[in-house]
C-alpha cells in the first residue's frame, strides 16, 4: 500500500497556518533524504577562503560527506579530521586535541596555510564548548589567524542556522583596512559573478569599480582587501548575517539584490540599485537581450512543463515565476521552506499559476515518489528531476554565478543545453558532490 | 596524531552499517539525528539509494527538543509515519547528538511499540564506531529479534552472513559465492543485508549452515550456534584452488591444500576487511605460494582470524608506521590508501575499492575474487621480471574509467 505523496496547492501556502519561514510540510513528519537533495555543505563553504585550512571536529561520521565531496570537488588538500571518541566527549578533552591538531597541520603545511577554520558539529553545541577562546589563544599563540565555524543542523531552525554562519565565518576574517578601493563585494553566493554578466560592465561605467568575491581572490592577502570595499552586494540569503556583521566591524553598507532570473525582477532590482547609487544605470540594451533569448527558446520549443527545485543557485518560487512570466508552465515546485524572501514571489504565482503544486523534497510521503508518476518536460534542479523521473535536468550548479540580466540568458542557454545532454542524472547528480 | 585525519576520510559509521543491513526488510528506519547523519548513509554509504522506496528517515531532531528532552515529538512523527507507511517493523538508530543527551532508546522503543503495536528494534548508535560495529549490531539484532523457530526441525541450505554494499559494493564478490554455491548444490536460504528481504531472513533458521563472509557476521554466526545449533564456516571464494578448498568446507568435505607452483617472498599487504583479506591471502598461497603476506585493517579484526604480524590499525600514523617499518612490493587496497605508499618506487599496488573506505568515488567498479584474474595479473606483471616497473593496473582502470563517472 502506498500513500500519494504530501503536496499543497500554491494557493494554500500561508492560509493554512504555514507562515513565511517555515516549513512546507507538517511538523509531524520524519524527514525523507531523497539521493537528490542537498546542498555545498558548510565545509565546502568554509573552505572558500584562499590559502585556508579547515580542521574538522567531530564523531568521525560527521565528516564523511564533506570528506568525500572534497575529494570529488578537489578541496580535501587542506581539509583535515579530528576524529574523537566517546570518552573524550565526555570528559571535553577534545578540546585539549584541537591544539596539538592544529600545531600539527601548521607545521607541515608552511606557509601554504595562512588561516585556518576549525569546525565543530551538533555535539559541541550541545555541550556549550567554548572553541572562541581556544581559537584565540591559538591564534596568538601561531599568529596565523583561526576561526571559527559550526556544521550544527541541530540549530537549523533557528536564527542563526549553519547555511548562514558558515558565510559569517568565511568574512570573519577581515578586519578593518585603511586602503579603501573602488570595489563592489558580492556577498551570499559560493562563485564571483560570471563574466559574462553585464553587471562588471554596469559597476565600472557608474565608477563603483571592480566587483569582488572571495572566491576571485587568488591569495589570502588579496581576499582581506575586501575589507576596503565600498560596497557589500547581498545576492543570496546565507551570506545576510556575514553582510550585517561586515556593516558593523568594517563599515560597508550593503544593499540586498537578489540573485535572480525573472526579467521584470531584475529590472526593478536595478531600479533599486540605481537609487542606492544615485545615478541611472543603462540596463536597456541587456534587458532586451535577454528578453530576445527567452524568445529564441519559446520560438525553439514552445510553452515546456518545466518543474523546479530547490538544491539550485536560485529561489524556487523565483525561478518557477520568471518561468511563468516567459510563458513556461510551472507544475511543480518542490520546496521545504518558504522563507522571506519567496514572499512576493508566492504571491505573484498564486495569482498567475493557481493549478502550480508544491512539493517537498523532505516529506515522510515522498519515499513512494516513484508512484507518483510527476511528468515534465525539464527539470529545474536535481531534486526536481529526481522526482520526475527521466525528465532532463539543469542542475543550476551553486559554484556557478551569473547575474543581472545575463541570469536569464545563461537559464535559457542551461535550458537549451539541457534538452540536447543524453548524460544520466545519476552519474551528473552524484559527481557535484551535494551533501545534506 | 591519533584521530587526526590528513589523507584519508573519516570512515563509513556505525549507523551506516546498520541502516545497510536493514535497507531491504521493509522496515520503517528512523536515524535520530538532525539530518545530516541520515544524509550521509543515503547520499554517501548506500549504493541501493537511488530510486530506492526504502523507508530511513531522519527525525529531524533540534536543539531546542534535545535540550527539554523532547521525545514526544520523535515518538510522534515516527507513529504518524508508521501509520501512513505500513511497513514491518521499526527500527530506530542513534546518533552523536542523542548519545551526549543520554537518550534512553530502550524506553523509547517501548513505547513507540506499544503505540503503533510494530516490532521496534533500537540502536544505540554513535557516529564514532565505524561501520562494521553497526552491521554486527544489526545482525545480532536480527538474530535476537527477528527469527522465526524452525518447528518441523528440518535443515538445508545455507545463510550467508555479513553482506552489505560496505564491504561488498555492486555485490560481484557475492554474486561470484552463490553460483559457487548454486552450482555445488548448495541452496541459499537467505543473504543478511544484500539479496534477501525480512521473510527470507526470518526463516534463517531452517539453514544447516552460515556462511560468514565478513566480520560483520561473526557475532551472529556464533550467537546461532549457540542457541540454534547451526555451525558456520568463515571466508570467501577467492582463485581457483582456494575456492575449491572453500566449497569444500562448506560441504563438510575433507579440504585438500594445493600444491603451490613456485615459491615467491615478495613482501605483500592486504588492507581491508578481514574475511576478504585471509581469502585473498589463502588464494595467494594456494594459488601463487606467495607466503609473506600481511593483513591489516583500520577495522575490527577478530584475534581468531588473526595470524603473525597482522595489524589492527587505529589511526593514520599507524599506517605510516606499518609501511615504514616493512618493505612491501605488493599491496592490495582501496584506493584513497594509495597516497601511503607514494614514496616506495618499486610497488604493485592493486586497487580494490572498499566502499566503507571510499563511498561512492568507486562503488560500482566490478571486482572479481573468484576469478584468480587479481592473482593472474600480480603474476604476469612485469613487476616481476626484474628491471622491469608495472603499476597498479586495476589503479589505472580505474582512472581511465574517470573518477567522475560515478552512476
Amino acid at each position: 500500500m502506498h500513500n500519494e505523496p504530501y503536496s499543497l496547492p500554491i494557493g494554500e501556502l500561508g492560509s493554512s497556518g504555514i507562515g513565511w519561514k517555515m516549513r512546507t510540510m507538517p511538523e509531524d513528519s520524519l524527514r525523507y533524504c531523497p539521493a537528490s537533495a542537498g546542498d555545498w555543505g558548510i565545509i565546502r563553504v568554509g573552505l572558500l577562503v584562499p590559502e585556508s585550512a579547515m580542521l574538522f571536529v567531530s564523531p568521525s561520521g560527521c565528516g564523511r560527506h564533506g570528506a568525500i565531496a572534497g575529494i570529488l570537488n578537489g578541496f580535501m588538500e587542506n581539509l583535515f579530521f579530528l576524529c574523537i571518541s566517546e570518552s573524550e566527549i565526555v570528559n571535553g578533552q577534545h578540546l585539549d586535541k584541537i591544539p596539538e591538531a592544529a600545531r600539527e597541520i601548521f607545521r607541515e603545511g608552511g606557509d601554504q596555510i595562512k588561516s585556518l577554520l576549525i569546525c565543530a558539529t551538533c555535539i559541541d553545541t550541545l555541550l556549550a564548548s567554548d572553541y572562541e577562546s581556544l581559537a584565540e589563544d591559538l591564534s596568538d599563540e601561531t599568529g596565523i589567524p583561526v576561526k571559527i565555524c559550526h556544521m550544527n543542523p541541530i540549530t537549523m531552525d533557528g536564527k542563526a542556522p549553519p547555511p548562514f554562519t558558515v558565510q559569517q565565518a568565511v568574512y570573519g576574517f577581515l578586519t578593518p583596512i585603511s586602503k579603501k578601493s573602488e570595489a563592489v563585494n558580492i556577498i551570499g553566493s559560493y562563485g564571483g559573478v560570471m563574466k559574462e554578466s553585464e553587471f562588471h560592465w554596469l559597476m565600472r561605467k557608474s565608477g563603483m569599480g571592480e566587483v569582488k568575491h572571495v572566491t576571485t581572490c587568488r591569495t589570502f592577502e588579496e581576499y582581506l582587501e575586501m575589507a576596503g570595499s565600498t560596497l557589500n552586494l547581498l545576492i543570496r540569503p546565507g551570506g545576510r548575517l556575514a553582510a550585517a556583521e561586515m556593516e558593523k566591524n568594517l563599515r560597508i553598507p550593503c544593499h540586498s539584490m537578489p540573485h535572480s532570473y525573472g526579467i521584470e525582477t531584475v529590472t526593478s532590482l536595478y531600479k533599486e540599485l540605481e537609487s542606492v547609487l544615485g545615478m541611472q544605470l543603462p540596463i536597456d540594451n541587456f534587458r532586451e537581450s535577454a528578453l530576445e533569448a527567452v524568445n529564441a527558446v519559446i520560438r525553439q520549443h514552445g510553452r515546456l512543463r518545466i518543474a523546479v527545485g530547490q538544491s539550485i543557485n536560485g529561489g524556487s518560487f523565483e525561478v518557477a515565476r520568471a518561468l511563468t512570466e516567459f510563458g513556461f508552465e510551472v507544475p511543480y515546485v518542490f520546496a521545504d521552506m518558504v522563507i522571506d524572501a519567496d514572499r512576493k514571489h508566492v504571491v505573484w504565482l498564486k495569482e498567475h499559476a493557481p493549478n502550480l503544486l508544491v512539493y517537498t523534497n523532505a516529506h515522510t510521503s515522498m519515499v513512494d515518489f516513484q508512484e507518483i508518476g510527476l511528468e515534465a518536460d525539464l527539470a529545474i534542479g536535481f531534486d526536481a528531476a529526481y522526482y520526475c523521473s527521466g525528465t532532463k535536468s539543469v542542475p543550476l550548479d551553486m559554484g556557478i554565478q551569473p547575474f543581472g540580466f545575463q541570469s536569464t540568458e545563461y537559464l535559457m542557454s542551461e535550458i537549451e543545453k539541457a534538452l540536447e545532454d543524453k548524460s544520466c542524472l545519476k552519474g551528473k547528480m552524484y559527481a557535484s558532490g551535494l551533501v545534506i | 596524531m591519533k584521530g587526526l585525519l590528513k589523507i584519508l576520510p573519516p570512515f563509513a559509521p556505525d549507523y551506516s552499517g546498520i541502516c545497510s543491513v536493514l535497507f531491504e526488510l521493509d522496515g520503517l528506519v528512523v536515524i535520530q539525528d538532525a539530518g545530516g547523519c541520515t544524509g550521509n548513509f543515503t547520499c554517501y554509504d548506500e549504493p541501493r539509494w537511488f530510486g530506492s522506496s526504502s523507508a530511513v528517515f531522519s527525525s529531524e531532531l533540534r536543539e531546542m527538543d534535545a535540550i527539554l528532552g523532547d521525545d514526544d515529538k520523535f515518538i510522534n512523527r515516527v507513529r504518524e509515519a508508521a501509520l501512513k507507511l505500513n511497513r514491518k517493523f521499526i527500527a530506530i538508530i542513534g546518533s552523536p547528538a542523542p548519545m551526549v543527551i543520554g537518550t534512553d532508546y530502550k524506553a523509547v522503543a517501548g513505547i513507540i511499540a506499544r503505540k503503533t503495536e510494530l516490532p521496534t528494534l533500537y540502536f544505540d548508535a554513535n557516529g564514532i564506531e565505524t561501520y562494521e560495529i553497526g552491521i554486527s549490531m544489526a545482525n545480532l539484532a536480527i538474530a535476537n529479534n527477528l527469527l522465526i523457530p524452525n518447528l518441523d526441525g528440518e535443515r538445508s541450505g545455507v545463510n550467508i552472513l555479513g553482506a552489505t554494499p560496505l564491504d561488498f559494493g555492486n555485490g560481484r564478490i557475492l554474486k561470484d559465492l552463490k553460483d559457487l554455491l548454486e552450482v555445488n548444490g548448495c541452496r541459499i536460504n537467505s543473504t543478511w543485508g544484500m539479496g534477501s528481504g525480512l521473510e527470507e531472513v526470518s526463516g534463517s533458521l531452517s539453514a544447516s549452515l552460515n556462511i560468514v563472509v565478513s566480520w560483520s557476521g561473526l557475532a551472529a554466526a556464533r550467537l546461532m550456534e549457540q542457541e540454534h545449533g547451526i555451525p558456520y564456516v568463515v571466508g570467501l571464494p577467492a582463485g581457483e584452488s582456494q575456492s575449491t578448498a572453500f566449497i569444500s568446507r562448506v560441504l563438510g568435505k575433507k579440504s585438500v591444500t594445493p600444491a603451490s607452483g613456485y615459491a615467491n617472498d615478495k613482501s605483500i599487504l592486504i588492507l581491508g576487511e578481514q574475511v576478504q583479506a585471509n581469502s585473498m591471502r589463502e588464494a595467494l598461497h594456494f594459488d601463487s605460494d606467495y607466503s609473506n603476506i600481511k593483513v591489516a585493517s583500520f577495522f575490527a579484526m577478530d584475534e581468531d582470524f588473526m595470524q603473525d604480524g597482522d595489524v589492527r590499525l587505529e589511526s593514520e600514523s599507524d599506517l605510516r608506521r606499518l609501511v615504514r617499518d616493512n618493505s612491501f612490493e605488493v599491496v592490495f587496497g582501496d584506493p584513497l590508501y594509495r597516497r601511503f605508499f607514494n614514496k616506495i618506487e618499486r610497488l604493485y599496488y592493486l586497487s580494490i575499492p572498499h566502499v566503507a573506505v571510499s563511498s561512492r568515488l568507486f562503488w560500482k567498479h566490478d571486482f572479481s575474487l573468484i576469478d584468480g584474474n587479481w592473482i593472474e595479473k600480480l603474476k604476469r606483471s612485469e613487476y616481476l621480471n626484474p628491471g622491469l616497473l608495472v603499476e597498479e593496473p586495476i589503479y589505472e582502470d580505474l582512472k581511465e574509467t574517470g573518477l567522475h563517472d560515478l552512476s
